[in-house]
């Protein structure tokens, strides 16, 4: 048993800023499953909420995890005002059958005509104009109904908090992408987004106000600063990325930024696999939000990605915790302790819902284990909220040039390297120093201490130092070409460093390096391609809106029987594994040497 | 247990096509269950299929990840133990990439000692989906042993042509044909592959 020093909250509190905890926070997302555990039906549940909130306390107690979702099965609400698509619930003992679980009716809710109207109204302003139209209930009776629920929720809650039971949620909000599309179901929406996007566009901009606002007032009236943002069809599970960025993130983005400056904490509870956007998160504030998985999206590289950057939940999988044994649910939690929990910001949840069917003692193990299980690795303990010491902690080579790099001392660094080089240093090294400090500039610039100023000098520095050490470098290269590369930096980014980096490198390395420079049009590479018969294609990214004008590349290689016999690689600050898998890349590296490496293999 | 997945985005053909290729199917010694995953929309092609006298077993909810991929593990328990049929045909929810389902049957389902997917795709929709829904899109013909291209009834021939031709760049190892479940065309080469 691990000694607890901490209370509850405050040990959700430290896992959510990356600071030290006793042990991570372990509950599920359970609300379906409590009555279930103790033979209640759904419908009994639903009609008196008094039963619902005794099966979720008896739940808890009997359990003894950290909070509970959601003291009974209503939302809290803000009368009249909707937070979320007014979708319509078919509720067990009334549309379904006694122990069914609940389902949303998914209907078309306005029509394509109406996105004017919202644009022109608001959210706000349609929803009190339509709402009466598509329910056939007034929106009187409709706000009555609602402060009803939403005083059952605060009653509930504050029983639940006076018997020192934590509980979790203040407000349950849909991303705008979601409200939309739940409100015009999926296939509908997906026509609109193709064929009138800027109408959709313009009523979500006039839209994202008011679901903020209604939202923040819900959560003021109850007392419980803590909104659980439903995301799921913005994903790159559904949507290319280029309807991601244009439609969900700017609107998340202003979620956030609303929410914490409310001081609010923002739960975002991705459902589907999200690992196409989770670089992404990296630009919310550090140590602010939660990244709430659901078991489709790879929990561990999610780790890799948002590591010292925000607290990611999950992901005990519903099947696992429904037909899996207990000792493979504890290794999955150990697993998970281990590595997602390795360095703080973790906690250990339910994949979504807790499954209506969870075997109890699967349940019970997962419990146990995350109040039990240290972790083999570093532990608990998180790095400090300082962004220089938390890049301390990220191992890459040391040397006076990286650190000069990364503290942007421009006048030295001429000198640093003349003297390296003077003392025979290895030039392959020195360029490795300069990338590490390019990276720590990089990550400064993330966190926001540095400003753009500040990475365009870097880029200066790292000229001035290719231009000293190249003499150097091509002393070492072999007489015989390995073949061709076409390296460039696709469309849509003009961020050279990195790929100049690595163009270097091939040329030493001895390949023959025809590099296209930045923002190449994907026809242009692929002509490019064609033209030298090169066997190896390398392309970089910065920013993220690069991925797709990646794989049109490869798309293009394709189609035009440039595919085969040919290694595509890609690299770059936001790329990730699941990146070179949406590109169709061959291999992705961020570690050039590396890369180059495994370029050579493939010609062998 | 076979078990015979048929995938495809909402209102692709998924429904027709099963009820035009049942009755061939279980027209021999097999016995048959189907599985009906709806996600939104509630029991109106499970109770058709009860008409035609089959076993029929209904999956809604919500969540693909919580609710459904648990709702059709429990299913395929169920059907195994109270009727132990031969094959079981699934009509996959529209949203779900049947590489996620391959992967939780061959999990937790020891009984399932086969599995053929066949993606539909409908022929109206496909240049709209591929250009905004690529990933979903991607993700249902890249796991599927047969592409349908379904609703050719309504496309011209040159169009149809280049639907063939992309379908087949997404997944070379697949066998791709043309259909109209709704009109009955080509089915056989469908059937032929799954007696
Ligand atoms: N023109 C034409 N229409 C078809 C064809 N096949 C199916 N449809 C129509 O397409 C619509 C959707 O067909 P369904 O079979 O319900 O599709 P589904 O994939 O089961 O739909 P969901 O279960 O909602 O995902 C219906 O209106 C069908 O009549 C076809 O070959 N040609
Ligand atoms: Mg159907």
């Amino acid at each position: 048993m691990i000694k607890e020093t901490m209370t509850k909250d405050e040990r959700l509190q430290a896992a959510i800023t990356l600071d030290h905890v006793d042990r991570h926070p372990v509950f599920p997302i359970l609300v379906t499953s409590a009555p279930r555990l103790y033979g209640i039906t759904q419908a009994a549940a639903w009609q008196d909420h008094d039963i619902a909130r005794d099966a979720l306390i008896r739940c808890y107690k009997e359990y003894g995890y950290d909070c509970i979702s959601k003291p009974n099965y209503y939302y809290p609400m803000l009368p009249g005002k909707l937070t979320a698509a007014p979708v319509r619930n078919l509720i067990p003992g009334r549309q379904l059958g006694e122990d069914d679980l609940y389902q949303i009716d998914e209907r078309v809710l306005f029509e394509r005509e109406d996105y004017d109207k919202i644009a022109a109204l608001g959210w706000n302003g349609f929803w009190d104009e339509h709402y009466e139209k598509i329910s056939r209930k007034s929106l009187e009776k409709f706000s009555a109904m609602q402060a009803i629920s939403n005083q059952l929720y605060c009653d509930d809650m504050k029983i639940c908090e006076d018997d020192g039971i934590p509980v979790h949620l203040g407000v349950a909000v849909d991303s705008v992408l979601m409200a939309f599309s739940l409100s015009r179901t999926l296939t509908e929406f997906t026509r609109d987004l193709h064929e009138v996007p800027d109408k959709v566009e313009a009523a979500m901009k006039a839209s994202c106000d008011d679901l903020i606002a209604n939202s923040i007032q819900v959560c003021k009236n109850n007392g419980k600063m803590m909104a659980f943002v439903v995301l799921e069809r913005g994903s790159g599970f559904y949507y290319r990325l280029k309807i991601f960025e244009r439609f969900e993130w700017p609107f998340l983005q202003r979620y956030v930024d609303a929410f914490v400056s409310e001081g609010i904490m923002p739960w975002l509870h991705f459902d589907t696999d999200w690992g196409m956007n989770l670089p992404y998160l990296k630009k919310l504030p550090r140590g602010k939000c939660v990244c709430d998985l659901d078991s489709t999206t790879d929990i561990f590289q999610a780790k890799e990605i948002l590591k010292d950057h925000m607290c990611i939940s999950g992901d005990v999988p519903a099947a696992l915790l429904t037909l899996g044994k207990p000792e493979e649910v504890v290794d999955y939690c150990k697993k998970l302790i281990d590595e997602v929990g390795d360095g703080g910001g973790f906690m250990l949840t339910t994949g979504c819902e807790c499954p209506i069917n969870v075997k109890p003692e699967n349940l019970r193990a997962m419990v146990e284990t995350g109040r039990n299980y240290q972790g083999k690795r570093k532990g608990t303990r998180a790095s400090s909220p300082d962004p220089r010491k938390e890049l301390s902690s990220i191992v890459r080579p040391q040397g006076r040039i990286a650190e000069a790099f990364g503290n942007l001392q421009y006048d030295d660094i001429e000198k640093l390297v003349e003297t390296a080089i003077s003392e025979n240093s290895d030039p392959l090294d020195i360029l490795d120093q300069c990338k590490a400090g390019m990276d720590t500039v990089g990550e400064l610039y993330s966190t926001g201490e540095y400003f753009l100023s500040e990475l365009i000098l870097s880029g200066d520095m790292f000229k001035k130092v290719v231009d000293i050490i190249k003499p150097f470098i091509a002393k070492g290269s072999s007489a015989s070409s390995l073949g061709r590369v076409v390296i460039g930096t696709t469309k849509g980014d003009i961020h050279d460093l990195g790929k100049n980096i690595v163009a270097t490198l091939f040329g030493t390395s001895g390949f023959d390096v025809i590099d296209l420079g930045v923002d190449i049009d994907p026809v242009i590479f692929v002509d490019e391609i064609s033209k030298t018969d090169a066997k190896v294609v390398a392309m970089s990214a910065l920013i993220t809106p690069t991925f797709d004008s990646m794989k049109t590349v490869v798309d293009l290689m394709k189609e035009r029987g440039l595919r085969d016999d040919r290694f595509v690689i890609i690299g770059g600050g936001p790329t990730t594994a699941a990146v070179r898998d949406y590109v169709g890349a061959d291999a992705w590296s961020l570690n050039p040497v590396v890369g180059i490496h495994m370029c050579k293999e493939f010609l062998r | 247990m076979k078990l015979l997945i048929i995938a495809g985005f909402l209102g692709s053909g998924k429904t027709t096509l099963l009820l035009r290729i049942v009755k061939q199917l279980s027209a021999g010694p097999q016995k048959i269950a189907i599985i009906e995953n709806e996600i939104g929309e509630i029991g109106v092609d499970g109770e058709y299929l009860n008409l035609e006298g089959l076993q029929v077993q209904e999956l809604f909810g919500g969540c693909i990840c919580c609710t459904l991929s648990v709702g059709l593990l429990e299913t395929l328990e169920d059907l195994d133990r109270l009727y132990q049929p031969d094959l079981v045909i699934l009509e996959a929810t529209g949203v779900a990439r049947p590489g996620d389902i391959i992967e939780n049957v061959r999990k937790y389902q020891s009984r399932i000692q086969e599995i053929q997917v066949i993606t539909l795709v409908d022929a109206c929709r496909y240049e709209m989906l591929l250009e905004v829904m690529e990933p979903l899109v991607t993700g249902q013909i890249g796991a599927a042993d047969i592409v349908a291209v379904n609703k050719i009834d309504k496309v011209a021939p040159e169009a149809l042509d280049q639907i063939m031709q992309s379908v087949a760049g997404l997944n070379p190892r697949a066998k791709v044909t043309a259909i109209s479940a709704d009109q009955k065309l080509h089915l056989n080469t469908i059937l032929d592959d799954l007696r």
